[in-house]
């Protein structure tokens, strides 16, 4: 018994995690999704609510879907090269559904002309048609 | 009458039934590791608890007579192999393998739990097993059974295998036993005792 006890304990010594020489793996760590990635929700239905509201309120050309893409993804390049990040997710979502839904609102909400301004010059009289004799 | 220390004793019944300390009061003062799954402080009671395979070996070493073995954390399924292959190597000590429906499947015995089914009365080995789910057992385990204990179970499909294998007579009062009765079946047949 006493040498089965020894084979028994010099097995479970070598099955020991102390025994194992191999160093532990380190842990992996997973990398946090880039937080400016976040801006990318906001920034493009951004565009879009701006250009409506050009278009809308002081009646120029409204943009073309590529031109509005096109400002979208340089102002994502702009925001990721000055590190700007919204932290919370919710907030980024939150951000972009009021973005979208102002664009979507904007172009069918009737905005007054601004006034003309005023003429410095004196009405012309407009004299009447002259009558047959 | 107490059971052969070495046969192969299996206990049946509903949780909460009794089965763990009808188990534990036949052992006795018996040598005995105890396979301890659910880390129940029954189990540990007046045992050399052990959680690795060195404590295991300390406490043998020790001549610990009553072993609450709860490797089961560390080593997951194999826990249950290991043990058995120290009992099997050494000797001497009964095992009790509680919820053996939950380390072992009907069809598939490992290998150190096989040997000690089939031969380790030779090595002074005796089998204590429980179960919830007489039907789950491995079948190997109950066609070695030299004793079967039920308390009542109301389980048609493990009501069944009951009667037909250990309680072909009495069998039909497994959902009526009174609690701390049981059925039991060995070699003087079967018979109703009322166990606690």
């Amino acid at each position: 018994m006493g040498s089965v006890l020894d084979e028994l304990k010099q097995e479970a010594v070598a099955m020991s995690p102390a025994a194992d020489p191999k160093p532990a793996k380190p842990a992996q760590t997973v990398e946090a999704p880039d937080p400016a990635l976040s801006l990318v929700p906001v920034i493009t239905p951004a565009v879009g609510l701006v250009a409506s509201v050009i278009t809308t309120r002081y009646q120029v050309a409204i943009l073309e879907a590529q031109e509005k893409a096109a400002l979208a993804a340089a102002l994502c390049r702009l925001a990721d090269a000055y590190k700007l990040r919204i932290q919370d997710e919710k907030v980024a979502a939150w951000l972009g559904l009021a973005a979208t839904a102002g664009a979507i609102i904007m172009p069918r909400v009737k905005v007054p002309a601004p006034a003309a301004p005023a003429d410095p010059t004196p009405a012309a009289r407009v004299e009447p048609p002259p009558v047959a004799a | 009458m107490q059971p052969d220390k070495a046969s192969v004793n299996l206990y049946f019944g509903m949780s909460g039934t009794g089965k763990t300390c009808a188990a534990l009061a036949d052992i006795a003062i018996a040598p005995a590791i105890l396979f301890d799954i659910n880390q129940q402080a029954r189990l540990a009671r007046n045992a050399a608890v052990c959680c690795t395979p060195l404590e295991l070996i300390a406490a043998l070493e020790k001549k610990s007579r009553r072993i609450c073995w709860r490797g089961f954390e560390m080593m997951g399924a194999a826990a249950f192999e290991y043990a058995n292959m120290v009992a099997w190597r050494l000797g001497g000590y009964s095992v009790f393998w509680d919820e053996v429906d939950m380390m072992m499947a009907p069809a598939h015995v490992p290998v150190y739990a096989y040997r000690i089914i089939n031969a380790g009365r030779h090595r002074g080995i005796g089998i204590y097993a429980t179960a919830r789910r007489p039907a789950a057992m491995s079948r190997h385990l109950t066609a070695a059974s030299t004793r079967a204990l039920s308390f009542r179970v109301i389980g048609v499909t493990d009501g069944d295998y009951l009667r037909r294998q250990f309680f072909p007579d009495l069998g039909r009062d497994l959902p009526q036993l009174q609690p701390g009765h049981a059925l039991i079946s060995d070699a003087q047949g079967e018979r109703l005792k009322k166990i606690f």
